[in-house]
């Protein structure tokens, strides 16, 4: 058989092997065979059907190894005798060189061992080299630095596996310059299988391997210009498959979008802001206007941001739609526009509440800005031009507009703080209080460019406190009433209480009287108990007389407070206090006034006991009475010599000795004390007047208080 | 102490009052207990005899129809007011509840010891109509649940065979029965025997 292109067996266990061939062999013994492939130097006569000693390829075609210990191992080699490469150029015929050189490619033939053996007249007319040049391995020296390891690689790999492959290299041209070419190697083999040799193109493929860098090129560059846009980009086909996305994409959704196609938008978007996403994208279908929302979408962290998203369909090239979406996270944005929103309202909230509006004022341009709460209380009108002062300056009312024009000027002129308080004039006629304060800004020349101020409305405040003025005053006037009431009242007490003082020691009187005559008139008589009885009747009866001592001084200490009174206002003031009497009651009471009646100089208090009394003393003679209307009069007129005269008519029951009348506890009256004219006559004499009392010619009678007009001015 | 020798307590916070009517009293020989104030008079041990208080409206420390209404819960003397300062109100509120006089100050003797005379024949009447209902009661008390429950029929007018067939007993034993409560009760009639059950508030057996 031929050796160089042959299959034998060799005898591992007695091939007498180099050592350091040993190891190889051992491998393959170990490990099992496949694609190694190595060049030992054996003895051929271990080698069937050989018969020199040489350098050979071997190539183990199947292991044998029964078992580890039993080496009798035979390894089926295909063995290619390195030296019978020298043969190979003499057994390309012409015809089929010819052939290769014609092919438009670069063509080369090797050895079963790698080495070329042939390279055709393209390959030469390319490289520029020799044709011995091109033989071996020589021709590595035009294969590009970078690319000479992998193509190295590749070739070994490709001779160990005896199997085709490519691989894309730069070759050197014979100017220099280097092109890439695929580089592919196929083996030859003969009918046994046995490699015999490897044939190679080299394919230009400079000019489409430049148009694909440039492809690629343009695609990373492509990737990077949305990677490094500052929002999400996705694209979605029509069924809502995630189709691409950018790393912004990537980086908001996290893990959802690792695997696009089972991304879901459910996933993604917030459930109360799905409907309405889901809606404006069915609208964009149907109109074909992009969608633009702003739902909440669920970041990597679970939390939900809200996220503007505007996105187009399209058909594309390939003849399907799909969506084009950019997201951009206005979270952060919208929170604050919210919070800005809120406090805004939130502002307009308490100007409406403190009803203070806020107003600022461009010197330069001459024009106003104001609050919605300041212009509701100007109660700016549609139409009219609020943006400068006159409006505003119109408003104050005439009166306080000088005075506030001055003030806000001079604030100008002094770069002062500026204060006013004044009424506005609105257009329905009503007045406003405003209570206005401004200050100035000025710039870096210290120039006053605008006022900055508020205006509060004091309207409600002023109303308010004007009412607890009034309030307070009514109050006022309610405690004098109550302390004249109070003071009138005391007298009625007084006289009860003056009755049972004098009752008490009277009771004793006529009981002790009664003892008396009881032990007196018994059988026999209790002298003893008559004589203590009578001592007992001496001294009550001091008592009682001491009782009316007390009470006469009592009404001398009430010193009279003099001043000058309008008897109108005073008989006013009893006619309240008399509502309160249930003897009022069916009484008809007429009051005839002398207008020009000058002031009475008198104590108020007692001016009202005199007069309050002499009516209820009117009144009470009424009670009785029946089958005539019940008539009360009174009048006031001026008399001669500085005089006035006050008469209380009634047409009561009246009595018999009208002088009797004012002395202490002399009455007529079933229940009355007898004290009520005594006090009444004390009063008018304390005012240096005189009290009178007449029967009417028809029914009750008219008492009559004559007192001095400025009694103490004319003194 | 009983006795059937009358008092008169005086109640009123003047001394001289009080003097002068201790001696009228006393004058016409009744007994008088002098007291200056409410308290004074109920913390005081009375005498168990016919009595009548006589008492001023206005005291220091509580006033008169307080104190009449305090007393109606007791068995309290009937009460004569005076007053030395009287209102029509007063008076009518204090006759209302129960009072003998209201007089005011100053009043005649003859006034005073005719609503004194009163009072105190009124409770002497009251005293007879406690100490009857108490033997009463007793008597009463004597009486076994099974007799009282006959005496409501015998009140109520049934026959001894009708109660019997009421109470599903023999006519003879009501009869036993009704012997015994006539005993017991000290009525000699049945006439009497309905009249102290109506003092006794025993309400009569109600027919269906």
């Amino acid at each position: 058989m031929d050796i160089a292109t042959g299959t034998s067996t060799v005898d591992t266990k007695h091939a007498p092997f180099r050592d350091a061939d040993r190891d190889f062999l051992r491998e393959i013994e170990i490990f099992g065979g496949g694609s190694r492939r190595a060049r030992v130097e054996i003895d051929t006569h271990c080698v069937e059907g050989s018969a020199s000693k040489g350098s050979f390829t071997i190539q183990p075609r199947r292991k044998l190894v029964r078992s580890p210990k039993d080496l009798d191992t035979r390894i089926a080699m295909s063995i290619a005798q390195l030296g019978a490469a020298a043969d190979w150029p003499h057994r390309i015929d012409d015809q089929l060189r010819a052939v290769l050189d014609v092919i438009p490619a670069l063509v080369w033939l090797a050895a079963p061992d790698g080495g070329v053996v042939y390279s055709s007249r393209r390959w030469l007319e390319y490289t520029g080299l020799p044709a011995e040049q091109a033989v071996g391995c020589a021709w590595t020296t035009v294969v590009h630095q970078e690319d000479i390891n992998g193509l190295t690689a590749y070739w070994q790999t490709a001779l160990d596996s005896g199997t085709p492959g490519e691989l894309e290299v730069r070759l050197r041209r014979f100017d220099g310059q280097y092109r890439w070419f695929l580089f592919c190697a196929t083996p030859l083999r003969d009918s046994s299988g046995m490699v015999t040799g490897w044939c190679g193109t080299n394919i230009d493929i400079d000019n489409q391997k430049r148009a694909e860098d440039l492809q690629r090129s343009r695609e990373r560059h492509l990737s990077a210009i949305l990677d490094n846009i500052p929002a999400m980009v996705a694209i979605h086909n029509v069924s809502g498959e995630l189709e691409l996305y950018n790393r912004a994409a990537r980086d908001f959704h996290g893990p959802c979008v690792a695997d696009p196609k089972q991304w879901k938008i459910s996933d993604v978007v917030h459930p109360d802001d799905l409907p309405a996403l889901l809606a404006a994208r069915e609208r964009a279908v149907q109109t074909g206007e992009p969608v633009e929302t702003e739902p909440r979408l669920r970041r990597a962290d679970g939390t939900y941001r809200w996220c503007h998203v505007r996105a187009v369909r399209c058909d594309d090239y390939d003849g399907t739609s799909r969506w084009y979406s950019v997201r951009t996270d206005i979270h952060d944005r919208k929170t604050a526009e919210d919070q800005l929103r809120r406090s805004e309202a939130r502002l307009l909230e308490v100007q409406r509440l403190s009803r203070t509006g806020a107003w600022r004022y461009d010197l330069a341009t001459d024009i106003v800005e104001s609050s919605p709460e300041i212009q509701h209380v100007y109660e700016a009108q549609p139409g009219e031009d609020i943006s400068h002062p006159p409006f505003w300056f119109d408003r104050i009312h005439p009166e306080d507009r000088p005075r506030v024009e001055a003030q806000f000027e001079r604030s100008i002129r002094e770069k002062t703080d500026y204060r006013a308080g004044y009424r506005i004039l609105l257009p329905d006629g009503n007045i406003r209080y405003q209570y206005a304060t401004g200050h100035p800004v000025t710039n870096d020349a210290g120039d006053v460019v605008e006022f900055v101020g508020a205006s509060m409305d004091m309207t409600e405040h002023w109303q308010a406190t004007a009412e607890l003025e009034r309030a307070s005053q009514a109050v006022r006037d309610l405690q004098a009433r109550i302390s004249r009431a109070a003071q009138i009242a005391t007298v009625g007490e007084l006289a009860g209480s003056i009755a049972h003082e004098v009752n008490q020691p009277l009771a004793a009187v006529v009981a002790n009287a009664h003892a008396c005559l009881r032990w007196l008139s018994a059988s026999p008589p209790n002298i003893s108990k008559a004589m203590e009885a009578s001592e007992r009747i001496v001294k009550d009866g001091k008592d009682a007389g001491e009782v009316i001592r007390r009470v006469r001084s009592l009404f001398k200490r009430t010193a009279a407070e003099k001043v000058p009174l309008e008897f109108a206002e005073v008989i006013g003031e009893v006619f309240r206090l008399l509502d309160s009497y249930p003897a009022r009651k069916d009484v008809s009471l007429s009051v005839e006034l002398d207008r020009n009646l000058p002031p009475l100089f008198a104590d108020r208090v007692q001016l009202q006991q005199l007069l309050l009394n002499l009516i209820l003393n009117a009144l009470e003679a009424l009670e009785p009475v029946t089958g005539r209307v019940k008539q009360v009069a009174v009048r006031s007129k001026r008399a001669d010599g500085n005089q006035c005269v006050i008469q209380i008519s009634d047409n009561g029951i009246g009595f018999d000795n009208s002088i009797a009348a004012f002395e202490p506890f002399v009455t007529t009256k079933p229940e009355g004390m007898g004290l009520g004219l005594a006090i009444c006559r004390s009063i008018v004499a304390a005012h240096d007047g005189q009290l009178t009392a007449e029967r009417n010619v028809g029914f009750g009678t008219t008492f009559t208080v004559t007192l001095p007009i400025q009694s103490e001015a004319s003194s | 102490m009983t006795s059937d020798r009358p008092v008169v307590f005086v109640v009123d916070d003047d001394v001289r009052v009080r003097e002068a009517l201790s001696s009228l009293l006393q004058s016409t020989g009744l007994e008088v207990v002098v007291f200056a104030s409410a308290t004074e008079f109920l913390n005081a041990d009375k005498a168990d005899a016919p009595a009548c208080l006589v008492l001023d409206l206005e005291l220091p420390d509580i006033h008169g129809l307080e104190l009449q209404r305090e007393l109606a819960e007791r068995e309290a003397p009937p009460i004569v007011f005076i007053t030395g300062h009287g209102d029509i109100a007063s008076s009518v509120k204090a006759m209302k509840a129960g009072a003998i006089e209201f007089l005011s100050k100053p009043f005649g003797d003859a006034e005073l010891l005719r609503a004194i005379d009163a009072a105190i024949a009124l409770d002497r009447a009251e005293r007879l109509k406690r100490t009857e209902r108490v033997v009463l009661k007793d008597r009463y008390e004597r009486l076994t649940p099974r007799e009282r429950e006959v005496l409501t029929f015998v009140v109520a007018g049934f026959a001894n065979k009708q109660t019997a067939g009421e109470l599903g007993t023999s006519e003879i034993t009501i009869g036993v029965h009704r012997g015994q409560i006539m005993r017991k009760m000290g009525a000699r009639s049945l006439a009497e025997l309905v009249r102290l059950a109506d003092k006794l508030g025993v309400r009569p057996h109600e027919t269906h």
